[in-house]
């Protein structure tokens, strides 16, 4: 009975203690200092709405715009890139599957650093891509809104969170069973109205998940935007990040980091409850 | 009432045809050339075992397949191997296929959408079709909500609103319970006299095949073995493969003594009994055989004596069955099947005689398959 008892626990409580460690206490901790302030370097445990006004005005209401209005460019640019990828792989290859599979998450296993780093060395001044094009006399000098840029950003982001969108689509289009798309083109359905009526439909769980898993880490991202952004990209992930850095404003930056979960939760709430397929139980 | 593509043509006409159809796939020829013909408004089921081809013959005939050679025609023109909304043939799919994230009323329209059809038309022949399967009450729902018949009868209604001239049904009751099986048997045959439109049926279930078809193609091995009717399958199967896969048969070898036309006599385990042979098969004296005994036609009992063959047999099992009893007799290292009418009294261990008359033996074609040990 006492050793029934003991795996209960490990089993069953340490999963829930781990959450309780890591995750809900340092929330609590968040919630707590974004209702206090900083005086001379001190944080004041007294309770003042002030880190929450400050919120809403315009500075920062426009970078959280701006974040998001990057993360939907990233999600829907990732999308359209990933779903062929998704399609091709679960519908169109047989052999090689696996192979190609690794190829698509091999990206995750080279660190998040290194990858926006690569950026800089192909976006840059003295990067490839104007390298090349001045080598090819398409320009005379080398264009400076490659680096450091919405567009470094975008196309960054999109590189490193797009395998996230393309497994579980692919595991979504995979799953769609044949003897429905043979039965769409034995009813007289033609390649684009199959995929628009039946592929497509069915393939939404896939896709409102896929585009969760690239919107959430962009909204978040910091680094990248850092490194690739510039004064001219700010997202709200390098403004949480220099709070808790130079800034030294723990109350601020607690603030700013539960409004933004605010909005990442509601997204979420929204893509789970419009991304069933009808009919489904 | 409903106007079928076809309804108005003359009976006799033929549907379907192939004509030396080949279809292989890597190093497996799943059809080995197969010719066969289909009148119009007939129900014809293929019937075999899982890999005897049938499936394949069957998709082939809706475009899912290619053949590697021969012609398929259907409705007299060439199949069009590009599909399309004007395609002659629906299939029926054995999971039914219903796209479940649509309504019962969204997928029997799908078809129609594809057609272009006028929308008010799809609204009228949608109502119709769907009333005419009973499932007015369930238009609304998705396929998740409904049972296993309800959504066999959505797959019909899906595949006969766009007016085929060919109705391809892969068995599409394997999936029911036995008891909702036999409904929708009954439904189907009786929908398939309303509609009026040839069925293509696919099945592995000999019953199912003889309560439905008008025709029973019977497949082995990529190949047609007979076609006929239920009645004459079962009566004068061409083979031993037929005869028991059609209904049951006492199998015993033997070797052939002589004939004179369809009548014979062979040696087996029991003796030299006499039979019948099918018009296909002429063996000469010597040759291996079979001989097939139904079950029904074993008699049993004193009245035996004046048949044409009769011997005594021990009954090693006695089974009630309701309406009729199944008892199992050995004599020597022969076990008999006989089937006899009502309830069978005698216990197991009793020593019986049985007989049958020489009319009910078929003597066929040696089969390796379905050889017994010859005593």
């Amino acid at each position: 009975m006492r050793a029934r008892v003991s795996t209960y626990l490990a089993f069953f409580a340490a999963p829930k203690l781990w959450l309780l460690v890591f995750f809900i206490l340092p929330m609590m901790a968040m919630l707590l200092y974004s209702f206090w302030r900083v005086i001379d370097y001190q944080i004041v445990a007294d309770f003042t709405l002030r880190n929450y006004q400050k919120i809403g005005g315009s500075l920062y209401v426009g970078v959280f715009l701006s974040t998001i209005k990057l993360s939907i460019y990233v999600t829907v640019l990732s999308l359209l890139i990933g779903y062929p990828v998704a399609y091709f792989l679960a519908r169109k290859v047989r052999r090689f599957k696996m192979t190609l599979l690794l190829l698509v998450i091999l990206p995750l296993w080279t660190s998040y650093l290194v990858r926006t780093y690569a950026w800089m060395l192909i976006l840059g001044t003295q990067g490839v891509v104007n390298q090349a094009l001045m080598g090819l006399g398409l320009i005379t000098q080398p264009q400076t809104w490659l680096l450091y840029s919405d567009f470094a950003v975008t196309i960054a982001l999109v590189h490193i969170y797009m395998p996230y969108l393309i497994l579980p689509l692919y595991a979504v289009l995979e799953k769609i069973d044949p003897s429905l798309l043979e039965a769409a083109w034995d009813l007289g359905g033609g390649r684009i109205r199959t995929f628009l009526s039946v592929i497509l439909p069915l393939s939404l769980p896939g896709i409102a998940s896929g585009c969760l898993f690239v919107f959430i880490p962009s909204m978040g991202a910091f680094v990248t935007p850092e490194l690739l952004g510039g004064t001219r990209s700010i997202m709200i992930g390098s403004i949480i990040a220099q709070q808790f850095g130079v800034a030294f404003e723990y109350p601020f930056g607690s603030a700013l980091a539960l409004v933004l979960m605010g909005i990442i939760f509601a997204t979420a709430a929204i893509c789970l409850r419009y991304g069933k397929p009808r009919g489904a139980v | 009432m409903l106007h079928y593509r076809g309804s108005s043509r003359v009976m006799n006409q033929i549907d379907v045809e192939l004509q030396s159809v080949v279809k292989r796939f890597g190093s497996f020829t799943a059809v080995d050339g197969i010719d066969l013909a289909v009148q119009c408004g007939q129900f014809v089921t293929l019937l075999g075992p899982s890999g005897c081809g049938k499936t394949t013959t069957l998709r082939m005939i809706g475009g899912l397949e290619l053949p590697d050679s021969g012609r398929i025609l259907v409705g007299g023109e060439p199949l069009a191997t590009d599909g399309g909304a004007s395609r002659p043939t629906r299939m029926v799919f054995q999971n039914y296929a219903l796209f479940p994230h649509m309504t019962v009323a969204e997928n029997v329209a799908f078809g129609l959408r594809m057609q272009k059809v006028p929308k008010a038309e799809i609204e009228t022949r949608v109502k119709d079709i769907v009333a005419l399967l009973g499932l007015t009450a369930h238009i609304e729902k998705f396929p998740r909500q409904m049972s296993g018949g309800q959504q066999q009868r959505v797959a019909l209604a899906r595949a006969l609103v766009t007016r085929p001239r060919v109705l391809l049904l892969d068995e599409p009751l394997g999936a029911l319970d036995l008891k909702m099986r036999k409904h929708m048997q009954h439904e189907l045959k009786k929908l398939q006299r309303e509609v009026g439109i040839t069925f293509v049926y696919v099945t592995h279930d000999q019953e199912e095949a003889m309560n439905l078809s008008d025709t029973i193609v019977v497949m082995d091995h990529g190949l047609i073995v007979q076609q006929g009717s239920a009645a004459e399958i079962y009566q004068n199967p061409v083979n031993a493969y037929v005869a028991d896969f059609i209904g049951e048969a006492n199998l015993l070898s033997g070797v052939f003594r002589d004939g004179a036309g369809d009548r014979a006599t062979a040696i087996s385990p029991l003796g030299v009994l006499g039979g019948r042979l099918p018009e296909s098969y002429r063996p000469s004296a010597g040759d291996h055989v079979l001989f097939s005994i139904r079950p029904e036609h074993v008699l049993i009992g004193q009245n035996t004596a004046s048949l044409d063959f009769n011997k005594q047999g021990t009954l090693t099992e006695v089974a009630y069955l309701g309406g009729s009893s199944r008892l199992t007799l050995a004599v020597g290292d022969t076990t008999l099947r006989a089937d006899v009418p009502g309830l069978f009294t005698a216990p197991a261990g009793e020593v019986v005689m049985f007989g049958w008359q020489a009319e009910n033996v078929r003597i066929l074609r040696h089969d390796a398959r379905f050889t017994t040990p010859v005593a």
